[in-house]
């Protein structure tokens, strides 16, 4: 059961503000590594806002999920210079090497496979981001490797 | 240092004379760039060096380390400068700290390996010889390698907030006059008169009102303003301020993509930093005027960069826009007048308190004053942010200053102003870049994110990106936008599979009509802008698609197979070691073969042979 | 009469309240506007883009506008059937046809357009997205029960996390604004569910006749909001004395 008084302290944290909702949320999701279905409807009663529009704000932006996360996550930019210069060769060696498909989690749970619409780490494309380490100028081997390294 | 109270102009003289008293301007600083781009290149390791090898040097106390924001010449991070000898080097490692610190600080000499080249193979010893930088007009930008954005001093120092103490003492009429006078033009894609929207909100009846930081860049190739928040979140505090004085306002908020930590840290240690010094909150600098300032950060939404999308957000809910019958500067923000400008036109305003509209407006087009910073990305030598005076042509940033094409391949296109824009092809290039001339040929100047593509792109396959990326991004409120960019986006991947039908392309002309007069927000009302623009100027690619089912540039994969080139073959084997569907097949030191029936196209076999024996047709 | 402005529809002058929306003056005028999103009890929400028309800004300067949530000025001209607007109210309604090509309503709709077969695949979607039912439950019961989830194609309507809507009081406001009757409301043995919301209600009986009068909760929220004596809702109508 998640702990709800951790939500408590974020809130609070945020000055219970429902323009601050989305901050709020990240909090959250950095607490729990996933947003559950308890500190949501726990966020919606405190700012007094419906539940339907907690559950709106959280399905609707990409930065979160309702899913739990894996141990890992592996962001692989796709904005337009890195797609310009292959990143989506690298996004592939990325769901062969983890056998997943973006935006999905890995069935160990160990890795969680994301795309990301432009990180503006442009000179750097291909960019690969694993546990907010940023690998730029990856190639196929380089991927293959910081996968590898995390994996271990 | 303490940060002080300040509570007039007088305090800031007295606080910047007693900071630079206390440096000595003949002592050398070594800056390294702290962007987010070369800290993905590593540099924070190299400035943990930095500070090891002072010690071990017994340099401490004789020579200063600053990191600073993004220089802007991310193609050859990390970048490292001297002061004030003025050197400048480039892609310096760890190895190489040692070398620095004994040749060029201790010693007074260049590390001849770590200078930029010119085209020439000539060294170029300092910043401002470097064609790269020479050709820029640094008004904005130029500032980021002065400053530690940790470090409120570095501002003061640089005469941050006398601008601010100059407009309180200003009506708050005049300072509108000023920036109207200026020409200063949104710098966030919409271009619309800065002064005028400010005089719009001041006079719109309602309150409390608010002002807008939009630092939602959600461009793909676009990071300007994340650089200057991280770099130089002062300016940006310093010009919103001057505005909420203007509008008489006195909540603000910086609305910041998710995408941007390094950016959100900055900012709230600027305003941290500003509180204590009495520059934000009550009674501002003794004048009597309150203002602060909330960072409010975005969930990974593009849409959110369109102002009524951002509002809606900052209210806590998802970012859906709305009509924009009723303008926001009379109605936005919980139904109250909003000012909301992009971080560069807020960079922007201190100069024209400080220097005088006069001498903004000196430079640039007609239209357009001042200067505009671009994003040069993509298939392009020097990538990096540029900062040039409005007016200069497509072809000096790409090939002067951008260096041209990498490889010797040659361009095709330029895609600028985001999912917004359109593509511009060669016989364009001479356009110069202002708010209206790129908007004549079908394409937008937007928040100045410039995507190089070379004979390798397929216009196609770019057009059909961008449509796939406005899909996703779609907040999916109003039909033309929602059902018709998604039929849009199965059409043209249709065509990239080789399934493309004659009537495709009328249907295309059709839907992007309705999808761009129709939609509620300028998402869906600029969605259309790269398919028609790659129709326009590359329709001969769309029709070798449909008709022949070709892929001209060779990158469609249903449209191209690999094949070994059998004179080049070495039998070296590494294609068929790195093929991740054991399509290829082949003794050593024997001619290969790959099955085209089993090939996906990843294209591995291609980067992984060193004897040019794949090729693509 | 300070109130009224002058507006050009169509050619011709008509008075209009300042600040009204153009559709409810095209309305009067008796002029037939398509729509599929709009409510007279319900702000506008503007999604279906159906009732655009072309304002009149210039000389050979038009821009289309939707005329549900456009507040006229005075002097302003509008064409409501010219060849650009009949030819994109045609491919709105082409698009919202291939999405629901099945609901009986879209395709009446669509044929009065002029619209039969779409140039798209063909789905099946019974919902069309108008949003009356969230905004019949936000503004007029109060209750906010069911929203929007996601976002672009994936968009839908759904109570939250697709589970049971805590705040539902099954007055079933969203089953009457349906305009595609995709909501679907049953009652059976005294009990009513709206399945999509995963809700069901006890009724409540008029202790006279023994009629089903309104779910329990439903008529506690309205004795709660009223403020209204505990046993007001004891008796149907027809029994009260």
């Amino acid at each position: 059961m998640p702990d709800l008084k951790k939500v408590d302290e974020i809130l609070k944290k945020h000055g219970n503000d429902v323009g601050q909702l989305i901050g709020i949320l990240q909090d959250v999701q950095g607490e729990f590594n996933y947003l559950p279905k308890h500190p949501l409807e726990h966020v919606a009663q405190k700012l007094g806002i419906p539940e339907a529009q907690v559950y709106g704000v959280a399905t609707f932006f990409k930065a979160f999920s309702l899913k739990p996360r894996g141990k890992h996550i592996v962001h692989v930019c796709m904005g337009t210079a890195c797609h310009v210069r292959g990143a989506k060769k690298i996004l592939e060696e990325c769901e062969r090497d983890l056998q997943v498909a973006a935006g999905g989690t890995t069935k160990d749970m160990k890795f969680t496979l994301e795309t990301v619409n432009c990180l503006g780490a442009c000179a750097l494309g291909p960019i690969v981001v694993v546990d907010g380490e940023y690998h730029g100028r990856i190639t196929v081997e380089g991927t293959k490797k910081a996968l590898k390294k995390v994996a271990e | 240092m303490t940060t002080p109270r300040l509570n007039s102009e007088a305090d800031i003289t007295k606080w910047r004379e007693s900071v630079l008293s206390k440096r000595d301007p003949k002592k050398p600083t070594i800056i390294v760039c702290g962007g987010t781009g070369c800290i993905a290149y590593g540099c924070k390791k190299v400035v943990e060096k930095v500070k090891e090898e002072i010690k071990t040097q017994g340099l401490e106390g004789n020579v200063n380390l600053k990191v600073t924001g993004c220089h802007g010449f991310c193609e050859k991070g990390p970048l490292m400068a001297i002061k004030p000898n003025g050197v400048f080097y480039k892609r310096v490692q760890v190895e190489d700290v040692a070398e620095v610190l004994t040749e060029t600080i201790k010693n007074g000499k260049p590390v001849e390996r770590l200078l930029y080249e010119d085209q020439n193979n000539q060294k170029v010893l300092s910043e401002d010889k470097i064609p790269f930088y020479a050709l820029q007009n640094r008004r904005v930008f130029g500032s980021n390698i002065e400053l530690d954005p940790t470090s409120i001093e570095d501002y003061v120092a640089i005469e941050g907030y006398t601008a601010l103490a100059k407009a309180l003492k200003m009506k708050p009429e005049d300072v509108i006059n000023e920036v109207k006078k200026s020409g200063l033009r949104g710098c966030g894609g919409g271009g619309f008169a800065t002064g005028r929207k400010w005089e719009s909100c001041r006079n719109a009846k309602g309150d409390p009102r608010y002002v807008i930081c939009n630092a939602d860049e959600g461009d793909p190739g676009a990071y300007m303003d994340r650089s200057l928040l991280e770099g130089n979140p002062h300016r940006v505090i310093e010009g919103m301020i001057i505005g909420a004085h203007a509008i008489g306002s006195h909540d603000g908020f910086i609305y910041v993509r998710n995408e941007y930590p390094l950016a959100v840290k900055h900012a709230e240690m600027a305003i941290e930093e500003l509180r204590k010094a009495g520059i934000l909150g009550k009674n501002i600098l003794g004048s009597g005027f309150d203002f602060d300032i909330k960072i409010c950060r975005g969930g990974g939404a593009f849409v959110c960069g369109e102002s009524t999308a951002l509002m809606a957000s900052l209210e806590g809910k998802v970012g859906e826009p709305r009509a924009k019958y009723v303008h926001t500067v009379d109605s936005g923000l919980w139904g109250k007048p909003s000012n909301l400008n992009n971080v560069e036109t807020w960079a922007n305003v201190p100069f024209i308190i400080n220097k005088g509209a006069e001498w903004f407006s000196s430079i640039g087009t007609k239209g357009s004053k001042g200067t505009k910073i671009f994003s040069l990305v993509g298939k392009i030598n020097n990538t990096g942010l540029v900062e040039v005076p409005m007016g200069m042509s497509l072809r000096k940033i790409i090939f002067e200053i951008g260096g041209g094409i990498p490889g010797g391949k040659k361009f095709k296109a330029v895609q600028t102003g985001g999912p917004s824009g359109g593509c511009i092809p060669e016989a364009q290039l001479d356009l110069p870049v202002d708010f209206d001339e790129l908007s004549k040929v079908g394409s937008m100047m937007g928040s100045g994110g410039m995507i190089v593509m070379d004979e390798d792109n397929c216009m196609v396959e770019v057009a059909r990106y961008f449509t796939d990326f406005l899909v996703d991004e779609s907040c999916g409120k109003c039909v033309p936008c929602r059902e018709g960019l998604r039929q849009l986006s199965r059409i043209l991947n249709r065509i990239c599979e080789g399934n493309g039908r004659e009537e495709d392309l009328n249907m295309i002309e059709q839907l992007a009509e309705t999808i761009t007069d129709a939609s509620i927000c300028a998402l869906g009302g600029t969605a259309a802008n790269p398919v028609m623009s790659t129709l326009k100027y590359f329709r001969h690619e769309y029709e070798a698609h449909i008709k022949d089912k070709k892929c001209p540039a060779r990158v469609c994969k249903k449209l191209i197979t690999y094949r070994v080139i059998e004179e080049n073959c070495t039998g070296c084997t590494r294609c068929a070691r790195v093929c991740p569907e054991k399509c290829i097949s082949g003794k050593a030191k024997e001619v290969h073969f790959i099955d085209e029936k089993k090939c996906i196209r990843c294209g591995l076999c291609l980067d992984s042979c060193k004897f040019k024996a794949i090729g693509v047709k | 009469m300070e109130n009224l402005i002058t507006i050009n529809i169509d050619g011709k002058d008509v008075k209009a309240e300042k600040g009204s929306n153009l559709l409810p003056v095209l309305s009067k005028m008796g002029i037939f506007i398509p729509t599929l999103c709009t409510h007279d009890q319900i702000k506008p929400y503007g999604v279906c883009r159906l009732c655009i028309v072309e304002w009149v800004r210039g000389e050979g300067w038009t821009k289309i506008v939707t005329s549900c949530d456009f507040p006229v000025k005075d002097g302003q001209k509008f064409l409501t059937n010219s060849e650009k607007v009949r030819r994109e109210r045609q491919m709105i309604m082409e698009l919202i046809l291939a999405r629901s090509s099945n609901v009986p309503e879209v395709v009446e709709l669509a044929k009065r357009l002029g619209v039969t077969e779409p140039r798209f695949p063909k789905d099946e979607e019974g919902c069309i997205l108008c949003g009356l039912c969230i905004k019949a439950c936000e503004e007029v019961v109060g209750v906010s029960a069911i929203g929007f989830q996601s976002r672009g194609p994936n968009r839908s309507v759904v109570s939250p996390f697709d589970d049971e809507a805590h705040r539902c009081i099954g007055c079933g406001s969203c089953v009457y604004v349906c305009p595609t009757n995709y909501i679907k409301m049953e009652e059976k043995d005294h009990v009513r569910k709206i399945p999509l919301w995963h809700v069901e209600f006890k009724m409540q009986k008029c202790k006279t006749c023994g009629q089903d009068i309104a779910p329990e909760k439903q008529l506690r929220y309205i004795r709660r909001k009223a403020d209204l004596p505990e046993n007001f809702f004891d008796n149907c109508l027809n029994c009260r004395p």
